[in-house]
C-alpha cells in the first residue's frame, strides 16, 4: 500500500468517524419533537451518551481542523447544531467557547515565534468585537429557522471561499497607508521554512476596519469564531504575509469570541454539559492533528472537510426552510 | 522601565498561556465534580436532555434559572461553579491587555492604549448584559 493511500485512509476514516458519530446520534428526531416539555428523542437516551458522543466528535473535528486550516468553531456549530439534540441557541453559546479556546490555545506560541502581531491585531479585534457583541445579541432575540437559513447559507459560502479564494504569500504593499504607518501596522518575521526574512507593511487600514466589523458580527451571530473570513481579509485586503495573517486571525479571534462569549454567559446561554466536553475533545484533537500533520494528506483532508461542511451547510438551511426537520 | 513594543507580545503571550491552564484546569476539575455529582447541580443532569433542545427563553423558565450576574447566588451548585472557569476563560485575552496599558501610556502610544482600553470597555460592556435583552 502506498504511502498516499494510507493517509487517504487515515483521513477518511476520521472523517467518517465524525459523520457516523453525528448520525447515529438520535439529534434530528429531537429537534422535530413538539416544543413542549414533553421528552424529546434525546431524552430517552441517558443524559451521560451525549457529553460522551460531544467529546468523541469534537476531538475528530480537532485533528481535522488543523490540517484543514479551519478553526474548531467552523465546524462545531454546522455539525453539533445539525446532529445534535441541542438547541442552536446553546449551539453558538458553545461553539464561541470552542472557538475561543482553540484560538487561546494557539496564541502563545504565534505571538513568540512572530507569527501573530499584537498590534496589528488590536484595532481589527475592536471592529471585530463591535461587530461579534452585536452579532451575538441579535442571535438570541432572531427566530431560530432564520438563523439556521443564513447559517446554512454562511457555511455554504465558506464552502465556496475554501474553493476559490486565492492567497498571497508575500503579497506586495508599495505604500503603506496613513493609519497604518501611525498605528504601526508592520513588522518583520523569519520565515522558519526558508529562512527567509520579511519587512512587512500593511494597505487599506479603513476599509479592513469595516469589513472586520462585519466578519465580527457573523462570528457573534452564528458562533462559529471567523478565521475563514479573518486571513483572506489580512492576507488579501491588508496585504501582510500569509503567515502573519494566519497567526494575526487567532488573535483577532481570541479577543473578539471573548466579548460574544460574555453575551452568550450573561444570557444563560452557556450549558457546561455542552461546553467543557467540546473544549476538552477539541483542545485533545487539536494536539494529535498538529502531530498528524506529517501523516495527514492535508489535501485530502481539506477536501473531506468541504464535503462534511457541504452536508451540514445543506442540512442547517433544509432544517430552517423545514424540508428537513 | 518600560516594556519596549517587541517584548510586548512576549509579556501577552505568557498572561493568556497562564490564565488559560489555570481556566481550564479550573473547567475540569468544576466538571468533574458536576457530572460525578460531589455537590447537587442546580438542574438534574437526568433533567438536562429534556431541556437542552428548548430555546434560551424555554430552558432558563423552565429550569427556574436567573441569567446574569444572579447566577451568583448559586455558586454552590455544582453546574453554576462551572461558569467561573468559562467567564475567566473568556476575560483572559481583553484582561491580559490591561498590564501592557501603562506601558504603551509611557511610551505616548495613545492609539495602542485606546484599543487596549476599547477592547477591555467592550468585554465589561457584554459582562455587564449589554446590548439590552429584548
Amino acid at each position: 500500500m502506498t504511502l498516499r493511500c494510507r493517509r487517504v485512509q487515515v483521513a477518511a476514516c476520521g472523517m467518517a468517524g465524525m459523520l457516523v458519530l453525528g448520525l447515529l446520534v438520535p439529534g434530528h428526531a429531537a429537534h422535530a419533537a413538539a416544543p413542549a416539555v414533553a421528552a424529546g428523542a434525546s431524552a430517552s437516551w441517558p443524559w451521560w451518551v451525549w457529553p460522551i458522543a460531544l467529546f468523541a466528535t469534537c476531538f475528530v473535528m480537532g485533528i481535522v481542523a488543523v490540517p484543514a486550516g479551519i478553526g474548531g468553531g467552523t465546524l462545531f456549530v454546522p455539525i453539533v447544531g445539525g446532529f445534535f439534540p441541542f438547541h442552536l441557541d446553546f449551539v453558538r453559546g458553545a461553539g464561541t467557547m470552542v472557538a475561543l479556546a482553540s484560538a487561546l490555545g494557539a496564541g502563545p506560541f504565534l505571538l513568540r515565534t512572530g507569527l501573530a502581531r499584537l498590534r496589528l491585531a488590536l484595532p481589527l479585534a475592536l471592529m471585530a468585537s463591535m461587530g461579534s457583541i452585536v452579532g451575538a445579541a441579535l442571535g438570541l432575540v432572531l427566530p431560530v429557522s432564520t438563523i439556521e437559513i443564513a447559517l446554512g447559507v454562511v457555511v455554504l459560502g465558506i464552502v465556496v471561499l475554501m474553493l476559490v479564494a486565492g492567497k498571497a504569500e508575500f503579497p506586495l504593499v508599495a505604500v503603506a497607508d496613513r493609519l497604518s504607518n501611525a498605528w504601526g501596522l508592520n513588522g518583520r518575521f523569519t520565515d522558519a521554512a526558508t529562512g527567509r526574512v520579511v519587512d512587512w507593511q500593511t494597505h487599506r487600514t479603513p476599509a479592513a476596519m469595516a469589513l472586520f466589523t462585519l466578519i465580527g458580527l457573523m462570528g457573534g451571530l452564528f458562533g462559529i469564531g471567523a478565521g475563514w473570513a479573518n486571513v483572506p481579509a489580512i492576507n488579501l485586503l491588508m496585504g501582510a504575509p500569509l503567515k502573519v495573517a494566519a497567526g494575526t486571525s487567532s488573535l483577532v479571534l481570541s479577543l473578539s469570541s471573548s466579548s460574544a462569549a460574555w453575551v452568550y454567559l450573561n444570557r444563560g446561554a452557556v450549558l457546561p454539559m455542552i461546553v467543557v466536553p467540546s473544549i476538552a475533545g477539541m483542545m485533545l484533537g487539536a494536539r494529535i492533528g498538529a502531530r498528524l500533520l506529517g501523516v495527514l494528506d492535508a489535501s485530502v483532508v481539506r477536501r473531506l472537510v468541504i464535503g462534511v461542511l457541504l452536508f451540514a451547510g445543506g442540512r442547517s438551511l433544509l432544517k430552517g426552510t423545514g424540508v428537513w426537520t | 522601565m518600560a516594556i519596549e513594543a517587541v517584548d510586548e507580545q512576549s509579556v501577552y503571550a505568557r498572561l493568556i498561556e497562564q490564565s488559560t491552564h489555570f481556566a481550564t484546569l479550573l473547567l475540569l476539575l468544576t466538571f468533574s465534580v458536576y457530572v460525578f455529582g460531589v455537590l447537587e447541580p442546580h438542574v438534574a443532569l437526568e433533567r438536562l436532555p429534556q431541556l437542552w433542545d428548548q430555546s434560551l427563553q424555554r430552558y432558563l423558565q423552565l429550569s427556574g434559572t436567573n441569567p446574569g450576574w444572579r447566577v451568583i447566588e448559586r455558586l454552590g451548585r455544582s453546574d453554576v461553579m462551572n461558569l467561573v472557569g468559562v467567564g475567566l476563560l473568556s476575560s483572559a485575552p481583553a484582561l491580559s491587555l490591561l498590564v501592557l496599558l501603562p506601558n504603551q501610556l509611557r511610551r505616548r502610544e495613545w492609539a495602542q492604549a485606546g484599543f487596549c482600553l476599547g477592547l477591555v470597555t467592550l468585554m465589561l460592556l457584554a459582562a455587564a448584559g449589554l446590548p439590552g435583552r429584548a
